[in-house]
């Protein structure tokens, strides 16, 4: 929580400073920290990061379900946390 | 069985309806030497079935996953039902108790409705799980309704069989809801800042067995459990090179609760190694190191539980539409906690799996 309060507060003071802007890239409400270079703007759907990052994204929808015992097992475990104990 | 045959009919009629199917077929075997299905929290259980404190077996699995998707104009539509069998081994027969037959059902549609807008997302799914002793059986249904990865609505309702009659630890029905939120930072073309932030209402059934109304304060007879999360998480991604991509990651959790017992903060930091040149020939590393820092468990100091967490593995491919999948697990829990009756959850657990996977 205060990791993400730290994170909003940054990003909402580069952009108030004129360090970045916002914009809606990959669905996603993005800060681009570098806003003047048009050319970073036009590729970054094609981006080889935001390429990267969906295929890791891919592989762990298909495999992270399997690898946790607990999902397997149908048991109510929350952040490794269970009912009991 | 029968749940195969349709899947695998459905995949040979595809062509000759021009629908766009991908269709797979998966055989697993896993290894697994601290098997759990909430019964290896009950050290009891646990002294009685096996030698060794932890059980020990084999799982075989088969897999016919199927995929239905239509696109291409405002509107995408999706449909998915992946039926699987578990056959387990191990324990002198006492795991056959728990093979099990898995049917999940998932649907989603969206909808965009300017190019410059996020899409609007609806997702259902429906998971029916049944195992050799129906005490397991359970159905797991979810939706959720979502404005691209802005803003999202998760309901989500686990209903056990029997969940009104018996008794229990961890198969207890319930439900949830979930509003997520997020937003990425881009600070160079190769690398990417992700936040995000979600909260989480769950409420508990009321059939806590009475060991559980004996070890948690505050939890009597007919108590309905109720919890209010607070989930964070932070990631950073950057690329290195043209096929490895570098993420690091750090997430925590505040879980509140009606009773004290039920109360703890959750946190982990993790980084993960991925490799990757097609989409089935590619390889991950992954450590992660969590804490969990109990409010009220009736230790003597505040107890804290920690976990490391080591993960690999990968995809090849090897023959056209073959492909060999590899895993190696390895998890390590500690807690300070020093009472001879928690001793077992100080355990060390390895998973070594195999699977071949044919696509088409």
């Amino acid at each position: 929580m205060r990791l993400l309060i730290i994170g909003a507060f940054a990003a909402l003071t580069f952009s108030t400073i004129g360090c970045g802007s916002w914009t809606l890239l990959d669905d996603s409400l993005t800060l681009e920290m570098r806003p003047d270079d048009a050319s970073i703007r036009r590729s970054l759907k094609r981006d080889a990061a935001g390429q990267m990052i969906r295929r890791l994204e891919a592989v762990e929808s298909q495999t992270d379900e399997s690898l946790n015992p607990n999902n397997r097992a149908g048991a109510n475990c929350v952040g490794g946390v269970c009912v009991i104990f | 069985m029968r749940h195969l045959l349709a899947a695998a009919v459905l995949t040979l009629l595809a062509p000759a309806s021009g629908a766009q199917f991908a269709a797979s077929l998966q055989t697993l075997l896993e290894w697994n030497d601290h098997i759990e299905f909430g019964i290896s929290v009950d050290p009891e259980t646990v002294t009685e079935s096996s030698s060794t404190g932890q059980l020990i077996g084999l799982r075989a699995s088969l897999s016919a996953p199927i995929e239905y998707r239509r696109g291409g104009g405002r509107f995408q539509w999706r449909a998915a039902f992946a039926p699987s069998l578990d056959d387990y081994a191990g324990e002198d027969g006492f795991l056959d108790q728990f093979d099990a037959r898995l049917f999940p059902l998932d649907a989603s549609v969206e909808f965009r409705p300017r190019d410059s807008l996020p899409a609007l997302r609806w997702r259902a799914s429906a998971q029916r799980q049944e195992r050799s002793n129906e005490l397991y059986d359970n159905w797991n249904a979810s939706t959720e309704l979502g404005i691209g990865n802005l803003l999202s609505y998760q309901y989500r309702r686990r209903l056990y069989d029997d969940s009104v009659e018996r008794e229990d630890y961890l198969l207890i029905s319930s439900v949830q809801h979930q509003l997520q939120t997020g937003f990425q930072i881009i600070t160079r073309r190769e690398a990417r800042l992700k936040a995000t932030y979600a909260f989480q209402r769950e409420q508990y059934g009321t059939n806590l067995h009475p060991l559980l109304r004996g070890v948690a304060l505050g939890v009597k007879e007919g108590f309905r459990r109720v919890d209010r999360r607070h989930q964070s998480s932070l990631e950073a991604a950057a690329l290195l090179g043209r096929s490895w991509l570098l993420r690091l990651n750090a997430s925590a959790m505040r879980a509140d609760s009606n009773a004290a017992f039920y109360r703890f903060t959750n946190g982990s930091a993790g980084a993960t190694l991925f490799w990757g040149t097609s989409s089935s020939r590619w390889a991950r590393a992954q450590a992660v190191h969590g804490w969990t820092w109990f409010a009220e468990r009736g230790a003597q100091e505040r107890r804290i539980d920690t976990a490391w967490q080591l993960n690999l593995d990968g995809e090849w491919p090897l023959y056209r539409f073959l492909s060999a999948n590899g895993a190696v697990q390895l998890r390590i829990n500690r807690t300070n906690d020093g009472r001879e009756a928690l001793r077992f959850l100080n355990h060390t657990q390895q998973i070594y799996r195999l699977a071949l996977t044919a696509r088409r």
